[in-house]
């Protein structure tokens, strides 16, 4: 049968690795021609930079190939083709989707597909919810709300393809949701971690539904970190009685990683789909070693209408030294997506990655969900301060749960916070990308 | 029964050609054009997945 394959794709994921880097060079020779004769903006960058389709023999020819950043692609869109703009390779009859970044850093950025684009979202998506052991006899419930951000869109389309029924719960509210699922008794979800648990605070507190009796027995998180934490990883696998897999993509790359059913510890790379540079954040050297961070630079060597060559995504990962069990020959990064290089930011001049608060803060017993640090600056010197919520019935337990909490942010972070304790439900709940992390220095400075 | 990865891309190749001659043969029909379209979209995964692995990597020895 096929459905007891281990993989979607065995061909792809258990090539020997030689022949992937292979297979590699070879589509980004292919993409790279295409955007060079077919974009005006590709072909700009490239003709300023003097490297032409012939120039692309070797991995480090690839590395001398300009990187794109996303305030380019803020610029050249709104203009002809609109609202796309110069980097559209295919008329702009041939684009039947549009989609849009969420815009959390800047202006949105407009992305255009065509249907085979799109088919080709869907197969990504088609190795990330394989791998996860989704298969036809599933019923995935979709708690998303249907829009203009790609989100999980792709996910409803692979999770189709692959034979599953999906069952789209876009309008729907929270409470309608949970409900919907618990009747249809639906075994897969796909959802952001801080909807996740969300879900599962208003089942418990406004339902009196107990999350891990619904039968969902896996589900697939992206938008935003929480699955590859391992405190706020297991805070959802023990609301929820389920296995909670973690998945990276953007509107602008694609789907292009994955956490496989025996959870590594990290994420493999689609490297038959995609190549993933990790560049040092310093030197722009690219790092082939694992064990050393540095920020990604990712191609999607099959994506045509609007195409991702060495696009700057600024996502903070590194290579894994160890193989994942399920055989996959798809090299792993180390604990997923460890952060933005935009929120990786010097407080009182020690590198703070947000991830590792909330790694603190969802380890924690007695502390709900929700946080929020606020960063500021009293005089010259940075300030932190930490917003957490008392579980009802620990509400006693305050000071022994602030000099916990304190301890061990100092073991991981290296700095001093000032706690402040809210009423259960006071702090805001988010349903799609939480906004956790608030740096005023920033706001004072322009 | 198992198939090699070289003889799954010819037969990939076949259908393609299939569907390209059936998107020529209904040029005037919407139905048959935008049908194939995605026809052709959903073989182009194939060719992804597996055509340009034999093609661009090797002899494609793989036996599923």
């Amino acid at each position: 049968m096929y459905t007891d394959q281990e993989y979607w794709n065995p061909i792809a994921e258990t090539l020997e690795p030689e022949r992937l880097r292979r297979l590699q060079l070879a589509k980004f020779r292919r993409i790279f021609a295409w955007a060079y004769e077919r974009s005006k903006f590709h072909r700009r960058l490239y003709d300023a930079a003097g490297v032409t389709p012939a120039d692309i023999r070797s991995f480090a020819d690839i590395a001398r190939v300009p990187k794109v950043e996303k305030s380019m692609m803020r610029d050249i869109q709104r203009k002809d083709p609109f609202p796309y703009g110069e980097a559209l390779c295919v008329p702009l009859e041939e684009v039947s989707e549009f989609r849009q970044t969420s815009g959390t850093t800047g202006q949105p950025v407009y992305q255009a597909d065509t249907w085979q684009d799109w088919e080709w979202w869907a197969e990504c998506w088609a190795y990330i919810l394989w791998s996860q052991g989704y298969r036809p006899t599933d019923r995935v419930f979709i708690p998303f709300g249907y829009n203009i951000f790609v989100a999980f869109w792709a996910g409803h389309y692979a999770a189709e393809k692959i034979g599953c029924e999906v069952v789209p719960g876009g309008v729907l509210d929270t409470p309608a949701r949970i409900l919907k699922i618990q009747e249809l008794k639906a075994t897969a979800m796909m959802a952001t971690p801080t909807y996740v648990l969300g879900m599962a605070d208003t089942a418990v507190a406004k339902m009196g539904i107990d999350p891990a009796s619904l039968g969902i027995d896996k589900i697939t998180c992206a938008g935003e970190p929480g699955a590859n934490i391992a405190a706020t990883k297991k805070r959802m696998e023990r609301a929820w009685n389920a296995k909670v897999y973690d998945h990276a993509g953007a509107t602008e790359t694609g789907a292009w990683s994955y956490e496989c059913r025996h959870q590594p510890g990290g994420l493999h790379v689609n490297e038959a789909f995609f190549l993933v540079e990790i560049e040092d954040m310093e030197s722009g050297e690219i790092i082939e070693s694992p064990g050393r961070r540095g920020k990604m630079i990712i191609t999607a060597l099959d994506r045509q209408a609007q195409p991702c060559v060495r696009f700057d995504a600024k996502d903070v990962i590194e290579w894994d030294a160890d193989p994942c069990p399920c055989g996959r020959t798809f090299r792993l990064l180390k604990g997923g997506v460890a952060g933005r290089a935009d929120d990786i930011t010097k407080v009182k001049g020690v590198l703070l990655a947000p991830a590792a608060i909330e790694e603190v803060v969802r380890g924690v017993e007695g502390l709900g969900d929700e946080y929020e640090v606020i960063v500021d600056k009293l005089g010259d010197v940075d300030r932190i301060k930490l917003k957490v919520e008392l579980l009802p019935g620990a509400e006693n337990r305050g000071k022994e749960i602030e000099s916990r909490l304190k301890d061990q942010l100092r073991v991981q972070t290296n700095l001093g916070y000032r706690i402040e304790f809210y009423d259960y439900g006071r702090l805001p709940r988010y349903e799609v990308k939480a906004q956790r992390f608030k740096d005023l220095r920033k706001k004072k400075e322009g | 029964m198992s198939t090699s990865a070289a003889e799954i891309r010819e037969k990939i190749q076949a259908v393609m050609a299939a569907a390209e001659d059936l998107a020529r043969a209904g040029a005037a029909i919407p139905a048959v054009v935008r049908n194939t379209a995605r026809i052709r979209a959903s073989i182009k995964m194939l060719e992804l997945g597996v055509c340009d692995i034999v093609q661009m990597t090797g002899d494609g020895a793989f036996d599923p």
